[in-house]
């Protein structure tokens, strides 16, 4: 069992400083469209056997990057690696061929799925294309799926509309698996879904997870779910990373400010506590970053420093966790006063 | 099924019956043409020359050469139709592959094929036609070219327009990762999903492209002589008009029904096949939800809820005294059933999207309604003030008092006084309830005049004011933005400071964080916080997030599918929950620090709620489920200051 713990360091995917940038093009009778960058110097490492949990507000870029890693969009900048191959640039064949080891699960299930297609026709698909299965073997393998995924082997011939969303998330999943990939990239798998229907999902994939010997890169906005299924995390804001580390470190023991402020703003079920708010205004706009640091606007620590100088994502102790703040060596939640007492 | 479904519906059309009834008729005929006992439609003879209708061999009359009319507007029509058809396939073929390409690949080729169509738009259309013909000749080939090209546009402006929305959606995406190539996913993927556009457009335009060929050929460019096609025919027909005038009315008689039934068919096509219209987007909406009139009587009576029916008098809220005492409770909803009627066929089914939902919300209080989609929580908090759209929704049963007064069957009128002015409303995305081309100041203002009848200047210093009131940074300049140059909190704070404007009693909040992110909707739910308190207004707020309605609410009413199962304060649900849905419910959300706790899901799906079980509808999903919980409705029972829908709850155990 030695060589499976080493194994299970080995790194699958390597994004080293990748950016992404919208607009900016040229356009006839009109003034460039503004710039935007949507992920601006991502480095992570996916290791064989992890979860990482990317987690950020709407705009942070973490969709961006789940898309790059797909090839759905490529990067301005910066390489993603498979293994040892560069991914970024693929094509044709070559992409096909790592879509037999990287899949991909939707947020929204209904729309992930074509509508007039039947299960069979969407399962099957990626075994024809990708493993060139024969007629046989396909079927034999998508009653499998079906059965992985918890779902009845007779709606093979139903079509995407007579499922729930839960029902239709689990035939995205069974989609993904179908060609049996190392690694799965999650956008935001459940947060189209009710509660009750949310953790019928996430236990399935937490049992996939250990029964396949998968890897997972989820993408959420959600902390509470990040905790349950991930052990690791990359907190992202403004098309960067600003903090990364193990779950138990990031959320028990958080070094940047707006780590902590993310994790205070969760509302907590069954306590009165009071309504909390420590981040006054909103994002900058991604058009005109601030100089110095992206979160100094609404940060309760910033100085004239991080107005001016940008911090380094540095590591802290030596357990992986990495923080871009000035103030990292010294962690400070918010303070009191930024809490507001209910006037009862 | 789908199918079915469809052909029964448009049989009910019965105009497009008769459409295609017509239709049908004249392509038979034209078809079997050759086998008809006809006389050959170009065989000239000169003593028949102008014969009237009803002579013998000759029912329908000869023309000025003597041919016989019957003859020549059967093998007429089927060269106009076959023209037609013709063009309108080359034209549908051609333009949809232009529009899809366009759609699909976008960027250069969408520019350069799209300017290319909007060149060809810029002519009219039968200049642009007779400009063809005349540069490659007259002749029937030439009009049938003529024509496609000019109804190319058509199908590719269409088809671009709804491609380019399927193009966006993930299931395009989740074809190629499946290895689709570009083609696989353009013919496989998007295709099938374009072509009911194709055929709208096709059921729209054929009847157009049969009367330009008759255009042309009337004019002498299309059918050449001695061919009959209807057109030609109606331009010979003109020269003896006076003296025959059925040579010329016959060919102009086939052409107005053949149009007319091809126009009722694409209608009624166009009904069963266009999603937007199939929605019921034609039928407009009642400006109340209506009342059922058996409940309108009752009312009227004043035995609406009866007493065996009522829930636990005293139960929450204290002393409800009927409605009596308003100064303390504002709002009171008892037994409320709003249900939508649906229609399949010839019998009509009832979704009870709210079955017998009671709560009270004291003055200055804050309730929570929590619940998963389909349990009922929107459906109540819009029937308050009738906003629930008619068809389908109705309300059967029930009783909403306000300040006393009972809304259910109110006159419009009240309704209308009340709404946006004593009851408010806040929506989950504020970009649907504010209208985009109105500034965000404007907005506010209208509903202070609205209500208010003050000054426009007035209106303005107040929508300023509330603006500031909602913690809106540098309200003075962003009274004049539009909703689309605000972020969604800012947008969201609009939505509230609207809702605030004449100083409401109570407020329904639905959903209103849900499209936030968690630091903006901590702004938002301290907002909404300290407004409740300063304002003393009543607070109703909608969630499927206990942890939001714990930061908020005093009490919490927790519903699933259609009724409310329990109700207490959020600490007493929290700590101890008593229906086993929401002590699952509960149990089945993942909480941040609190890794090691295993889920438990729940199994299964909410009941249909067209089709409800007799006893608790929880029951299947259960994990306590007895035989006697299925065996009867359950009702609500009072715990002391609480109430819950189950059965094995002990009388005691509260």
């Amino acid at each position: 069992m030695n060589a499976s713990s080493a194994m299970n360091n080995e790194p699958l995917i390597r994004i080293e400083a990748v950016e992404r940038t919208f607009g900016g093009a040229r356009r006839f009778l009109a003034p460039p469209s503004p710039l935007i960058h949507a992920v601006n110097g991502v480095t992570l490492t996916l290791r064989r056997g992890d979860a990482l949990g990317v987690v950020g507000e709407s705009g942070c870029g973490k969709s961006t990057l789940a898309r790059m890693i797909m090839g759905i969009i490529p990067p301005t900048a910066g390489t993603i690696r498979y293994r040892d191959t560069d991914i970024s640039s693929l094509r044709g064949a070559d992409r096909r061929r790592l879509y037999r080891n990287i899949q991909f699960v939707f947020q929204d299930p209904q729309s992930s799925l074509n509508p007039r297609k039947t299960v069979r026709e969407i399962l099957e698909a990626p075994m024809k294309k990708l493993l060139n299965l024969d007629a046989a073997a396909r079927e034999r393998k998508a009653r499998e799926l079906m059965d992985r995924v918890n779902l009845r082997a007779e709606f093979l011939d139903r079509h995407p509309h007579e499922f729930s969303g839960g029902q239709a998330q689990r035939i995205g999943i069974a989609r993904a698996l179908a060609v049996d990939p190392d690694v799965l990239i999650l956008d935001e798998p459940v947060s189209a879904l009710d509660v009750s229907i949310q953790a019928q999902i996430l236990s399935l994939l937490k049992e996939l997870k250990s029964d396949l010997d998968l890897t997972y890169l989820f993408i959420s906005h959600d902390l509470a779910v990040v905790d349950y299924l991930c052990e690791q995390v990359a907190v992202m804001y403004l098309g960067q990373v600003v903090e990364q580390g193990s779950v138990g470190e990031i959320f028990e023991s958080p070094r940047h400010p707006y780590t902590h402020v993310l994790l205070r703003s969760v509302p907590e079920p069954g306590s009165h506590r009071p309504t909390r708010m420590e981040l006054s205004g909103e994002l900058p706009n991604p058009a005109a970053l601030p100089a110095g640091c992206n979160f100094a606007p609404r940060c309760y620590r910033a100085t004239a420093r991080c107005r001016g100088e940008e911090p380094d994502l540095r590591g802290y102790g030596d357990g992986g966790h990495r923080a871009a703040c000035h103030f990292a060596d010294d962690p400070v939640p918010p303070p009191e006063d930024a809490i507001t007492e209910r006037n009862a | 099924m789908a199918v079915h479904s469809k052909f029964r519906r448009f049989f009910y059309n019965r105009l497009a019956t008769v459409g295609l009834f017509i239709v049908l008729v004249v392509l038979v005929v034209s078809a079997a043409a050759p086998i008809l006992p006809l006389t050959d439609p170009n065989q000239t003879v000169l003593t028949n020359r102008l014969l009237p209708p009803g002579s013998e061999g000759h029912p329908l009359g000869a023309d000025e050469l003597g041919r016989d009319m019957l003859s020549r507007l059967i093998w007429g029509t089927r060269v106009s139709l076959a023209v037609g058809l013709s063009a309108t396939a080359i034209a549908a073929l051609v333009g949809s592959l232009i529009g899809i390409f366009a759609a699909f690949y976008g960027g250069w080729l969408d520019n350069t094929l799209m300017r290319g169509i909007d060149m060809l738009m810029a002519f009219p259309y039968m200049l642009l036609a007779l400009a063809i013909v005349a540069v490659l000749g007259a002749g029937l080939f030439n009009a049938l070219v003529a024509i496609s090209v000019v109804n190319i546009p058509f199908f590719a402006r269409n088809v671009r327009g709804a491609t380019v929305g399927l193009v966006r959606l993930e299931y395009v995406d989740a074809a190629r990762l499946s290895g689709k190539s570009d083609m696989e996913v353009l013919f496989g993927e998007l295709l099938p999903n374009v072509l009911p556009v194709i055929f709208i457009t096709i059921s729209t335009t054929v009847g157009w492209m049969i009367l330009e060929t008759a255009g042309l050929s009337f004019l002498g460019l299309g059918a050449q002589p001695p061919t009959a096609d209807l057109g030609s025919m109606l331009g010979e027909g003109r020269k003896s008009i006076l003296v025959a005038p059925h040579v010329a009315t016959l060919p102009g008689l086939v052409i107005l029904v053949l149009v007319i039934g091809i126009n009722l068919l694409g209608d009624g096509l166009r009904d069963v096949l266009d999603p937007y219209l199939r929605s019921g987007a034609l039928v407009s909406p009642r400006p109340a939800t209506e009342v059922d009139t058996d409940l309108r009587r009752r009312l009227r009576s004043g035995d609406a809820v009866e007493p065996g029916t009522e829930v636990s008098p005293d139960g929450p809220g204290g002393n409800d005294g009927g409605g009596n005492d308003g100064g303390t409770v504002p709002l009171s909803v008892r037994e409320l059933r709003t249900w939508f009627w649906q229609r399949s066929g010839r019998t009509s089914s009832a979704v009870r999207a709210t079955d017998g939902v009671s709560f009270q919300v004291p003055r200055g209080a804050a309730l929570g309604i929590m619940g998963e989609s389909g349990s009922g929580k929107s459906v109540t908090a819009l029937s308050v003030l009738g906003l629930v759209p008619t068809p389908p929704g109705r309300i059967m049963d029930g009783s909403i008092r306000f300040n006393g007064e009972e809304l259910i069957g109110a006159p419009i009128e009240r309704l209308r006084h009340y709404r946006g002015n004593r009851i408010a409303y806040i929506f989950q995305n504020p970009m649907t309830s504010l209208n985009p081309l109105i500034t965000v100041g404007e907005q506010i203002a209208e509903s202070v005049r609205h209500h208010q009848g003050v000054s426009r200047a007035a209106a303005r210093e107040r929508a300023q004011e509330l603006m500031d009131k909602v913690q809106i940074p540098n309200a003075a300049a962003r009274v004049d933005s539009y909703p689309h140059e605000l972020s969604g909190g800012m947008r969201q704070r609009v939505g509230i400071a609207v809702a605030l404007a004449n100083d409401p009693d109570v407020i329904i909040a639905d959903e209103p964080t849900t499209a936030l992110d968690v630091t903006i909707q901590a702004q938002i739910l301290k907002l909404l916080d300290d407004l409740r308190r300063s304002e003393g207004v009543s607070l109703v707020f909608i969630s499927h997030d206990f942890g939001v309605i714990s930061e908020l609410c005093d009490r919490v009413v927790v519903m699933y599918a259609g009724q409310v199962v329990e109700s207490g304060t959020v600490d007493e649900i929290y700590r101890h929950p008593l229906h086993p849905y929401t002590r699952r419910l509960m149990a089945c959300v993942p909480r941040l620090g609190d890794r090691a706790r295993a889920l438990t899901a729940i199994p299964g799906l909410p009941p249909a709620l067209d089709d409800l079980p007799t006893g608790c509808r929880f029951a299947d999903r259960c994990d306590v489920v007895t035989d006697a919980c299925r065996e009867a409705p359950v009702e609500l029972r009072g715990h002391g200051a609480r109430e819950a829908r189950c059965i094995l709850v002990e009388e005691t155990s509260a």
